[in-house]
């Protein structure tokens, strides 16, 4: 190829490189290890993480081991879809187009919204990007008004992207550790017009169903035939996709967004990413939606095709001007999310959700039972629950570790002072005698702790 | 064989097309009995009406859909993917199989830092080895993608100015080649955008750039090489300029692919750049992601990067959040974690010899199609190229030959298409990255399709306007898909599968 | 198509009618033909007040979206409605069925900033040299 180029050596290639800015030596980098060495090395390393797979464990918290089908794993590894690129060219990217054509149906059937973008990075961006629509949409006021319920991670994120943002977040605090719908309710009296969207999730951080009824009453989202008031604020709902096998979808509580995150939906836990975010909402806003966005429609013989669709939205088009500057999303993710939702169907997704809130309040029945642990909160819970214990939550942690349990999660990670409270999460993977299980390990290392804390 | 000859795969149905009401598909577990009905768990008022509206279908029919679907696809195993600017280098199995271990994907993102100690070295390695292959120090795996690192690096930067009292520094210079992720990362980290021209010979014209640059200039993001494949040489003059006038310099690592060991953005005086590892590390695209966009910046930026921050104690690996000056989290938890183990894993497949081998091989076989093209497209700068080469379809524009159609025709032929209209910059751009993966007999192929392409385009254009034909879909109408908006598959009649 | 020699024109391809106190706006056929097929247009509400150079609305083809400016100071009096349904106009007769909006002029001074017939093609003859 040299010889074709004329040139003597590859360094002749480089010649638009001044001399004084080449490397001029090796790179510091270990030397190439075979398949062998580095599935061996990286094999130690795994070996040295936690997993949720090999003992029983309840650690949710917005993420949740769960039951992936065998086929999804076979079906999204094909070559055909992990090494395609970004569907830009339709003819030749039609199996991609289409899975996200019925990806996109299958969230709004369970959210009961009206469209869905291609994905998100996570629910914690979703959020951020849903707070940015509301603001293109609403065009009126810059606070927008966040539940101290909402995932503390979401929150951090959303913060993130408002430090440079004419939009303010202010927190809505807790009664019963659900968001105080009072204090909603007095800041829109007070300054309603500033207000541009609320934020709830549902269930929220500590698993608790909030009365999404009464919010979407409260902003006016023209539940049960109401008149909808022409700029009223947003309601952005956080949904957990599997609740809504059985919960109330944010369509029926008038939500304009919905947003979350799809781990559960056929993706393992994977350290938090890559999962993927969704993000829905109604037609008439289709022109404020961040990221991609497939449609139907015909080719020059009138046969049905997909494309990528209201492309001028997006940063390659419209570039600063763009509703958000997304680009590669969590395509690969999001194909799970659809193979999950399309094995399960609808029988399959309301059986996973069934199944989590039975097992989750059997466990609660078995947990609150043991001496000095009580409920944090009275209302009603789907699948995760807040116990107060008698000791230390994290101490209460990793004595469970040692036990080969996985605990749920020490609040106070996220809610300093509340040291002595953890949450727990119950899936469709737990059984009964895993909870049975769990009563009796954590009823002995509770009168352990007790008895060394005396001591 | 003809590209007309080759049978055209069917259409496929949709998964409600292929939906009967019952029909059940994989059965979760059972919770079994002895625990409480889902009427004692939930109130009334709590419940959805009906369930879902999802599809209904046995678990092989539901297989084969997806396979049906995955066939209608072009993809780097399968076809040569010469997608300029997105380097679609063939993404090892072995990456896979590496992260497929439990001890990654069965890892919760909540657990303690003690918990995960696996996973901190492996990115702690991977930290080392990127900070050593662009020349700056400090790394942030956080960012899901490239998109995702230039925000990042942008609000750093944003933070960066609050700190010091400059928050008069609101404009961010822009190349006129430059990706449109860009300018739109930078609305949304508060900046304003200016332009700089590209010169006569591709390049960032330097009086454009002494025009811009003012007190009001917070920094400038540059590609190099750039999107037209050109390397600045003149970089190290644009970094001091920037640097004297108390700006910063960002780079683009969408082209890294083109420079690994042979020169490195810390040292030509880059402040922060991303790494797309989708790109330059192997892993795949996924269809439109997961990808990961890490940032790497200088001492100066790495107070600001977002936390978690992994430190290495004698106690091990621990995470410390308490960095006051830092932007705080840009996604949820750690980053694309599993999309992190495959860039070590491809890291691990190649010493320095190796990976130099990686940039030198894609310098070699762009220049090399660029040479076997050179006389029958037209090429709109002179320079030489590094990993990717831009022609344009000047030459075809006598018989009403557009890029679209040139592109369209290599689909007949058996290629995904290069990227076209990109950099905006050059009129009807055909931009070609071949990648260091391929071999001579595949760039030779496809270089002999290309000149079969330019010979119908004078003889038969019509070919061309046609193409592709033999795809489940001709070209589709984009108009329609706007004024009759179907964004959700209409639920009609069910077909048989 | 002949572009009439009693208008105004604007180098972001913008043309002007002004007549009793007011400016009619649209944008040039040659402008339309550059957008290619197109999709949406996104025009203001009357009342609003806009400045010479100011972005008044957007139009949109499937792969391109402009913006449109305001070629001289005041307040929008009357929009043309239709558009928002129908391109069809814009795409047939730019120059009259296809205006988009009407602006009571403010600063009348501002006019003598636009450029007229011949300048505007000899803008375009440029443009193609390029």
């Amino acid at each position: 190829m040299l010889e074709v180029l004329g040139l003597a050596s590859i360094e002749e290639l480089f010649t638009s490189i001044p001399e004084e800015l080449r490397l001029g030596r090796e790179l510091e980098l270990p030397e190439r290890a075979s398949e062998p060495e580095i599935i061996r090395e990286l094999g130690a390393m795994a070996d040295r993480n936690a997993r949720m797979d090999n003992r029983p464990s309840f650690l949710g918290a917005g993420t949740y081991q769960r039951f992936i089908p065998a086929a999804i794993d076979a079906l999204s590894s094909r070559g055909e879809f992990n090494t395609a690129y970004t569907p830009y060219q339709a003819e030749v990217s039609q199996g991609t187009l289409q899975a996200i054509m019925e990806y996109q149906t299958m969230l709004c059937q369970l959210t009961g919204m009206e469209i869905s973008n291609a994905s998100m990075y996570d629910a914690g961006t979703a959020l951020a990007e849903a707070v940015f629509m509301a603001y293109a949409v609403r065009r009126k006021g810059n606070k927008v008004l966040v539940s101290e319920a909402v995932h503390p991670e979401y929150r951090r994120v959303l913060d993130t992207y408002l430090a440079d943002h004419p939009v303010e977040a202010r927190t809505i605090g807790l009664e019963n550790d659900l968001t105080a719908m009072d204090s909603i309710a007095r800041t829109l009296e007070e300054d309603g017009d500033d207000v541009l969207a609320v934020v709830l999730q549902n269930p929220n951080f500590f698993g608790l169903i909030e009365p999404m009824e009464n919010a979407g009453k409260l902003l006016g989202c023209g539940l049960e035939g109401a008149e909808k008031p022409p700029d009223r604020p947003l309601l952005i709902s956080i949904v957990d996709p599997i609740s809504l096998g059985v919960l109330k979808d944010p369509g029926a509580y008038g939500a304009d967004i919905a947003i979350g995150d799809g781990q559960q939906l056929g993706n393992s836990p994977n350290l938090g990413g890559p999962t993927f975010g969704f993000f829905t909402t109604l037609q008439k806003h289709v022109r404020k939606v961040p990221g991609r966005i497939v449609g139907e429609t015909v080719d020059s013989d009138g046969r049905r095709g997909y494309v990528l669709t209201f492309q001028t939205r997006e940063q390659h088009i419209r570039r600063e001007r763009a509703t958000s500057n997304i680009c590669t999303n969590q395509g690969l993710c999001s194909l799970r999310g659809a193979m999950y939702l399309a094995f399960l169907g609808s029988h399959g997704i309301r059986k996973v959700a069934e199944a989590s809130a039975r097992l989750a309040h059997y466990a609660h029945g078995v947990l609150t039972g043991l001496e000095g642990v009580e409920a944090v909160s009275s209302a009603t819970f789907f699948q995760e629950f807040a116990l107060k214990l008698p000791v230390d939550a994290d101490a209460v942690y990793r004595a469970l570790a040692e036990r080969n349990i996985g605990g749920g999660l020490p609040l106070a990670r996220f809610f300093p002072g509340r040291n002595q409270e953890m949450l727990f999460a119950f899936t469709e993977l737990v059984t009964k005698k895993d909870i049975d299980h769990l009563g009796d390990e954590l009823g002995r290392v509770l009168s352990e702790e007790l008895r060394e804390a005396k001591a | 064989m003809t590209p007309e000859s080759i049978p055209i795969p069917a259409a496929e149905a949709t998964l409600f097309e292929l939906s009967r009401p019952g029909r059940r598909g994989v059965e979760p577990p059972e919770p079994g009995s002895g625990i409480p009905e889902l009427a004692e768990c939930l109130g009334e008022n709590d419940l959805r009406r009906e369930a879902p509206a999802l599809p209904e279908l046995a678990e092989a029919s539901a297989v084969r859909h997806y396979t049906r679907l995955s066939s209608l696809n072009m993809s780097i195993d399968t076809n040569f993917y010469p997608l300029g600017s997105c380097t679609m280098k063939y993404n090892p199995r072995i990456n896979e199989v590496a992260a497929g271990n439990p001890g990654f994907s069965q890892a919760h993102p909540l657990y303690e830092a003690r918990e995960i100690q696996g996973y901190l070295e492996l990115f702690s390695r991977l930290e080392k080895m990127l900070a050593e292959i662009g020349g700056l120090p400090h790394i942030s795996l956080q960012p899901a993608a490239g998109a995702h690192g230039e925000l990042t690096a942008l609000m750093m930067i944003k933070a960066r100015c609050r700190e010091r009292g400059e928050l008069e520094r609101d404009v961010v210079l822009i190349p006129d080649s430059a990706h449109g992720t860009n300018p739109s990362s930078c609305t949304i980290a508060g900046f304003k955008t200016r332009n700089i021209d590209s010169g006569e010979d591709g390049a960032i014209d330097i009086e454009s750039l002494r025009e811009a640059l003012g007190p009001d200039v917070a920094a400038m993001m540059i590609t190099n090489p750039n999107t037209l494949g050109i390397f600045e040489s003149r970089i190290g003059e644009i970094s001091s300029l920037l640097h004297e006038a108390g700006s910063l310099l960002y780079m683009d690592g969408a082209n890294m692919n083109a420079i690994l060991g042979i020169t490195r953005p810390g040292d030509f005086g880059v402040d922060v750049m991303h790494y797309n590892l989708h790109k330059t590390m192997s892993t795949p695209h996924g269809g439109g992601g997961p990808g990961a966009g890490p940032i790497a910046v200088t001492d100066e930026l790495e107070p600001y990067l977002p936390v978690p921050r992994i430190v290495h104690s004698e106690g091990g690996f621990e995470l410390c959040a308490d960095r006051p000056l830092s932007i705080g989290k840009v996604r949820t938890f750690f980053g694309n974690s599993g999309i992190l183990v495959r860039a070590y894993a491809y890291l691990r497949a190649h010493g320095p010899g190796e990976l130099r081998g990686v940039s030198e091989h894609a310098v070699l076989n762009a220049n090399y199609i660029r040479r076997r093209l050179e006389e029958a497209y037209h090429l709109p700068y002179e320079t030489p190229c590094m990993h990717e080469v831009v022609f344009t379809a000047r030459n075809q524009k006598a018989t009403g030959i557009r890029a679209l159609d040139i592109a369209k025709r290599l689909i007949d032929m058996g290629y995904h298409p290069p990227t076209i209209y990109f950099p905006l910059v050059v009129h009807e751009a055909l931009m070609i990255e071949p990648t260091e993966t391929e071999t001579q007999e595949t760039l030779d192929r496809f270089c002999d399709a290309m000149l079969q392409i330019a010979r119908e385009a004078e003889e038969n254009p019509e070919l061309l306007k046609a193409a592709p034909v033999n795809q489940p879909v001709k070209r589709l109408d984009e108009v329609n898909a706007i004024k009759t908006p179907i964004l959700t598959c209409p639920c009609d009649e069910p077909v048989s599968d | 198509m002949t572009r009439p020699a009693d208008l105004k024109y604007s180098p972001s391809h913008e043309w002007a009618r002004i007549e009793d106190g007011t400016v009619t706006v649209g944008i040039t056929d040659h402008a339309v033909e550059q957008l290619g097929d197109l999709v949406f247009v996104d025009l203001p509400q009357c009342g609003a007040t806009l400045g010479r150079g100011d972005a008044f609305g957007e139009i949109e083809s499937t792969k391109s979206a402009s913006e449109l400016f305001a070629p001289l100071s005041g307040e929008i009096v009357e929009v043309n409605a239709e558009l928002a349904d129908d391109l069809q106009p814009l795409a047939a007769d730019p120059f009259g069925a296809g205006w988009m909006i009407r602006i009571s002029i403010s600063n009348p001074d501002e006019a003598s900033e636009l450029i007229d017939l011949e300048q505007y093609e000899e803008l375009l003859a440029k443009e193609k040299e390029h």
